[in-house]
């Protein structure tokens, strides 16, 4: 399995490489030393187990996998000292490692992870963690999304998003003048997103309430939503209870 | 005390104090009139403290309450006290007056209590109620202080147990373990030495509870091992600028209160950027004062001093000890300076030990 370390703290995450590197099947692919190092490497090497330090200046945690989109990874925290985390760990089944650790601890994880790959399908645990993080960070709804744009990563805060279009394998985020795509679809986004703050319009589209500015009706009971930047999106009969 | 247990309590120690009384007065009347029924002495020396003790002692630990002698308005206090003494002496007069001749009227009889001269009878009262009621007024002013001063020993009891366990940081002392733990796999000498700070540390922070105020090179020692164990386990990414005044070293400063400081800089201030993180610790006299600045270029405060002060850790403690220390003589301030980043800046008297 493919594993990326993540902890602020140099000597932390030599201890934990150290280790995984004495296992036969584990392949470090990488190490974060923050929060959004951490969210950019796991999007971009999509690794299989992430041993993820709780406590971390900026963006802990909780909140690097709240901007993760997609497929979250198996995900192992890693903490030294935290109650609360400690707690909710175990309330949702998810698996965690206590610092210090010696090796056998991290061997006993390990054959966890490995078990626990092979029988879920990662639908399972995705759904746990999710409920973690929601519980976690006080927020049911996504808060801020990672995007790329022009080869610069960008944490996208998601009241900032006007509409959001659905393509095949991605959507497009649309915010100001500027447009991102995120691999995602448009189920999945719907349902992390506030629906007091966002609503299907279309099959293929979501706009931010705040940046309606008016209604005109159209052919076919069809309604044409004129947003606030001038913007035209077309509405279809079947979404008019979402407004 | 138990409440349903005070009131029995109470009746019981004014009837002891009663029955002393009417042992005197039945002495006393045995001798002018020998007749006199032992009964009679004991319901005028009931009825008297009865009154005091049940209706009159609730009333002035009530007024003492809120009649405190302070130092800007001790001679009102006094005047209303004063002032006091003429209803508290009715009240009592009347009402053991009252008792009295409930009783004897029960008993078929009738009972006289002024034979004719009332206002001699009420004066003489009154002089006796004057001497009792000073009386209550100090043993409630007494309590009131006892209890006061306990008050302060259990917030000076709690304060001491948050500042160890801030000190003993869960969080930091499992890093740190962590961190020796990882060093111990590359350099047995550095993970030994790191143990050797960290009980150097710890020995510091178990003494801080005994020993309120230590002079400030003390306390730069600690920090300095502080510093050391942070070092190890973030790397130089954080650089650390130490400026001490020559007259500074030797100045009484609470014990452990600058690392509080520099870890909060270290959370908030400093991380997140790691790569450019700098703290600058300054301590200097002047105007029999000492100061200590503690910044940083992170981001600053961003929320209002009440918020950060009401989080319940942190700088939180740090003020209620400055508070318990210095009272009034001390200051606090929290300040985001205009390059960008906090600076905490603490005032204390100057003193050397």
């Amino acid at each position: 399995m493919r594993v990326l370390i993540v902890d602020d703290e140099p000597p932390a995450r030599r201890k934990l490489a150290e280790f995984l590197r004495r296992e036969r099947d584990v392949e470090i692919s990488g190490e974060a030393a923050n929060g959004m190092q951490a969210a950019e490497l796991i999007d971009e090497l999509q690794p299989d187990v992430v041993f993820l330090d709780v406590q971390m200046p900026g963006m802990n945690g909780f909140e690097v996998l709240e901007t993760i989109h997609g497929r979250i990874p198996f995900v192992v925290f890693v903490t030294a000292y935290d109650q609360y985390a400690v707690k909710a760990f175990e309330v949702h089944a998810v698996d965690y490692l206590l610092k210090p650790f010696d090796r056998n601890r991290l061997q006993a994880c390990l054959s966890r992870v490995r078990d626990q790959i092979g029988r879920d399908s990662g639908r399972d645990i995705q759904a746990r963690v999710e409920k973690l993080i929601a519980e976690a960070t006080g927020r049911a709804y996504l808060n801020r999304v990672m995007v790329k744009n022009k080869g610069r990563i960008i944490f996208l805060q998601v009241r900032d998003i006007d509409w959001i279009k659905a393509l095949s394998n991605y959507v497009e985020l649309h915010a100001g003048a500027q447009t991102y795509l995120l691999r995602d679809t448009m189920s999945s986004l719907e349902a992390r997103l506030d629906p007091a703050a966002f609503a299907r319009v279309h099959r293929s589209v979501i706009v931010n309430r705040d940046r309606i500015r008016e209604l005109q009706p159209w052919s076919h009971n069809d309604y044409l939503l004129i947003m606030k930047d001038g913007t035209e999106i077309r509405m279809s009969r079947r979404y008019h209870k979402n407004l | 005390m138990n409440r349903i247990l005070f009131w029995p309590l109470w009746a019981g120690f004014w009837t002891i104090i009663g029955l002393v009384n009417f042992g005197s007065a039945l002495i006393f009347m045995r001798r002018i009139q020998p007749g006199i029924p032992a009964w009679q002495p004991l319901v005028w020396e009931l009825s008297s403290v009865y009154v005091i003790g049940l209706l009159l002692v609730p009333l002035v630990v009530y007024a003492t309450r809120h009649l405190e002698f302070r130092r800007d308005r001790w001679k009102r206090v006094l005047v209303a006290h004063f002032a006091l003494t003429v209803p508290f002496s009715l009240l009592h007069t009347s009402g053991m007056v009252a008792i009295r001749k409930a009783v004897y009227w029960m008993a078929g009889l009738s009972y006289d209590y002024s034979s004719g001269n009332l206002a001699g009878a009420v004066l003489y009262e009154f002089y006796k109620d004057i001497l009792s009621y000073w009386m209550i007024v100090l043993i409630a002013i007494g309590f009131q202080y006892y209890n006061r001063y306990r008050e302060r020993d259990r917030q000076l009891a709690e304060v001491q147990l948050q500042n160890l366990r801030q000190q003993l940081n869960p969080h930091f002392l499992f890093n740190t373990l962590n961190m020796i733990s990882s060093k111990m796999y590359e350099d047995v000498a550095q993970a030994d030495a790191m143990i050797a700070r960290l009980s150097d540390l710890l020995r510091m922070t178990l003494r801080t509870s005994r020993q309120p105020e230590v002079p400030l090179r003390t306390d730069l020692e600690a920090l300095d091992l502080y510093l050391e164990i942070m070092k190890a386990r973030f790397g130089d990414a954080i650089q650390v600028d130490l400026n001490v005044d020559a007259h500074a070293h030797e100045a009484l400063a609470p014990s452990l209160i600058l690392q509080p400081l520099v870890e909060n800089a270290f959370r908030h201030g400093v991380n997140g950027q790691a790569a450019s993180g700098r703290i600058r610790i300054r301590a200097s006299v002047s105007d029999h004062t000492l100061t200590l600045r503690v910044s940083d270029n992170g981001p600053g405060f961003q929320d209002s001093r009440e918020a950060i002060l009401n989080r319940g850790f942190g700088l939180s403690n740090t003020a209620a000890r400055l508070q318990q220390l210095y009272g009034d003589q001390h200051r606090l301030d929290l300040n985001n300076s205009d390059g960008g980043g906090a600076e905490v800046v603490i005032r204390i008297p100057y003193r050397v030990a």
